[in-house]
């Protein structure tokens, strides 16, 4: 009688435990985050990249935000997340959310006001954003993860005593690792120190406080000014596009989600967009830039001409696909792998024919890495064939591979 | 009479002790030459269990670890010998795929020290012959290979590594 009850009661309460709390399926981490800006202050807008790759999540699933530090915003809607908190998807395994952390912090469940995320954010002692990236009813979530914040580089920048600086992103490994040395196709931020850059003959600092003051430009070109963006003061999209802004820690900065998307086009003088002729793979090797000091309206100073070296682009591997060993028997243990796969290509699927028998089976492992073994001795027990065919698949189902692999007899 | 016969008998018995030492020094002086020799039959018999396993693209010289897939790991083998050191069955244990017989007769090609320097053969059931790469020593280690050739070349190779079982 004793057990019928608890066996009750315990079933009661499993009843009333949310469906998501039972069966929570976990999966990977993001691969590598970034952010755009680089370099960025918690009170101006921000977009936080999250490479999902190999995570485990369904390619393209809706992913959500669920984060507790400094605030948790969306506390309480595990099951059924807020709007606010919904990445959005762009294709090849990465989510982005853009943000104005003082204010998404100080919404929702939060109590903290956007000057208290601010105050916070800039302490030692604040532990980061702290996150998961889960499913609408958080019936999947990512492992926990610190998303990049720009503390320790603002304090470097000042420590250095810089002018200015470039910081793009670039990874060591798939540790975000900023660089001065920028690519086309990654973000890039330049800060610079008001009390130390001049323009003009004057500091950044000194220049602002003159009467007629409109703000700093950047007027710039890659290679040698070939792709060039102009600071043309009657369009006012270009001085947007242009303008370095003042942060509230008091340095400026100018960002790009990346070169290319910068150069790309540029205002043509009647106010219109115009293509500069640059493509994606273009080979990069400087950018030439100067500052433009805005007074009354026009250019009212500049500083020396200067010329950034570009660095080198990370390049992903094309794809290779070998089997071991090269000669094989049906006597022996087969191994299929592919390495450098396309980033949505997922779990490869392989098949194999031999005299009238398929095997089938998952190539596992990472986007660098996917494999399977095979032991044909069991597999191939009693069939009699001089070769295989093999294909392999993608996620999706497209065929990547389509060979014949010979079956080498054995001495006996 | 009684008394006649009792010291025939001790006489009987002072002539056995006086000819055992004899007997005694007809032995040869204990120089070893007398002691079956020890053979490889004394380091290689016995249990082993698989330490790892190594399939090697003989074509390229290439390896590949195989002991974390299909039960590999659980692989072990007994090379029973008899009181003699004499070699008698042998019998693989565990579910790794069967590229060995699983069980049978084995012995070496040679139960001493090859005189030429070359490796020791372990032979299961008269036809399928391992190259022993490494012979138990203070370690207890016994590591061999399985070579596969086709046409007199070798393409393929498995290579066992594997520890004494306490």
């Amino acid at each position: 009688m004793k057990k019928s009850f608890f066996t009750l009661f315990a079933l009661a309460v499993m009843a009333l435990l949310p469906q998501s709390m039972l069966a929570v399926v976990d999966h990977g981490g993001p691969q590598r985050m970034w952010t755009v800006p680089t370099v960025f202050e918690v009170d101006k807008p921000v977009t936080f990249y999250f490479d999902m790759t190999d995570a485990g999540f369904k390619e393209g699933v809706d992913l959500y935000l669920w984060c507790w530090n400094p605030s948790e915003p969306d506390a309480g809607n595990w099951e059924n997340s807020s709007d606010f908190a919904k990445l959005t998807y762009n294709g090849d395994n990465v989510y982005s959310i853009t943000m104005t952390p003082t204010k998404y912090f100080s919404q929702g469940a939060s109590t903290m006001s956007e000057q208290d995320v601010y105050n916070t954010c800039q302490t030692d002692d604040w532990p980061g954003f702290w996150a998961r990236l889960k499913t609408k009813d958080g019936a999947e979530e990512s492992d926990v993860f610190q998303a990049p914040d720009s503390r320790a580089t603002w304090k470097e920048f000042k420590a250095s005593g810089d002018a200015y600086r470039f910081y793009a992103t670039a990874f060591q490994g798939n540790t975000l690792a900023l660089t001065s040395a920028f690519t086309l196709n990654k973000a890039l931020t330049i800060v610079f120190n008001p009390d130390v850059f001049t323009v003009g003959g004057k500091t950044m600092t000194e220049f602002a406080k003159q009467s007629g003051f409109g703000g700093f430009k950047l007027h710039s070109g890659l290679n040698d000014w070939t792709y060039l963006q102009g600071v043309k003061v009657w369009i006012d999209g270009c001085m947007q596009k242009t303008d370095i802004a003042k942060q509230t820690n008091g340095y400026y900065t100018i960002s790009m989600t990346s070169p290319f998307d910068y150069y790309s086009w540029n205002y043509a003088d009647d106010g219109s967009r115009a293509s500069t002729g640059l493509t994606a793979d273009e080979q990069i090797d400087n950018l030439a830039w100067l500052v433009v000091g805005i007074l009354n309206n026009d250019w009212g100073g500049t500083c020396p001409d200067q010329l950034t070296k570009a660095g080198t682009a990370e390049v992903y591997p094309d794809p290779v696909f070998s089997y071991f060993p090269t000669k094989v028997s049906a006597l022996d243990i087969l191994t299929l792998t592919r390495r450098y796969n396309g980033k949505r290509d997922g779990d490869l699927t392989y098949k194999i024919v031999a005299g009238g028998k398929t095997i089938t089976g998952t190539m596992t492992g990472s986007r660098d890495r996917r494999s399977a073994s095979i032991n044909l001795l069991d597999e191939l027990q009693g069939v009699n064939a001089s070769s295989m065919t093999l294909t392999i698949t993608n996620a999706a189902g497209s065929q990547l591979i389509s060979t014949e692999i010979p079956l080498v007899t054995v001495d006996q | 009479m009684i008394r006649l016969l009792n010291m025939r008998n001790l006489l009987k018995l002072c002539l056995a002790l006086a000819v055992i030492p004899l007997l005694n020094s007809c032995a040869s002086t204990d120089d070893g030459s007398y002691i079956a020799p020890i053979t490889q039959y004394e380091k290689i018999g016995g249990n082993w269990i698989l330490n790892s396993v190594t399939q090697t693209d003989e074509s390229t010289t290439t390896s590949m670890d195989l002991t974390n897939v299909f039960d590999f790991d659980t692989f072990g083998i007994s090379l029973n010998v008899d009181e003699n050191n004499e070699p008698t069955t042998f019998a693989v244990s565990g579910h790794a795929p069967a590229l060995l017989p699983t069980s049978g007769t084995w012995k070496l090609g040679n139960p001493f020290v090859n005189s030429d320097g070359s490796s020791a053969q372990i032979i299961l059931n008269d036809n399928v012959k391992l190259t022993v790469t490494a012979v138990p020593g203070s370690s207890k280690v016994l590591e061999y290979r399985l070579t596969r050739t086709s046409n007199g070349v070798p393409f393929v190779s498995y290579t066992y590594n594997l520890t004494a079982q306490e």
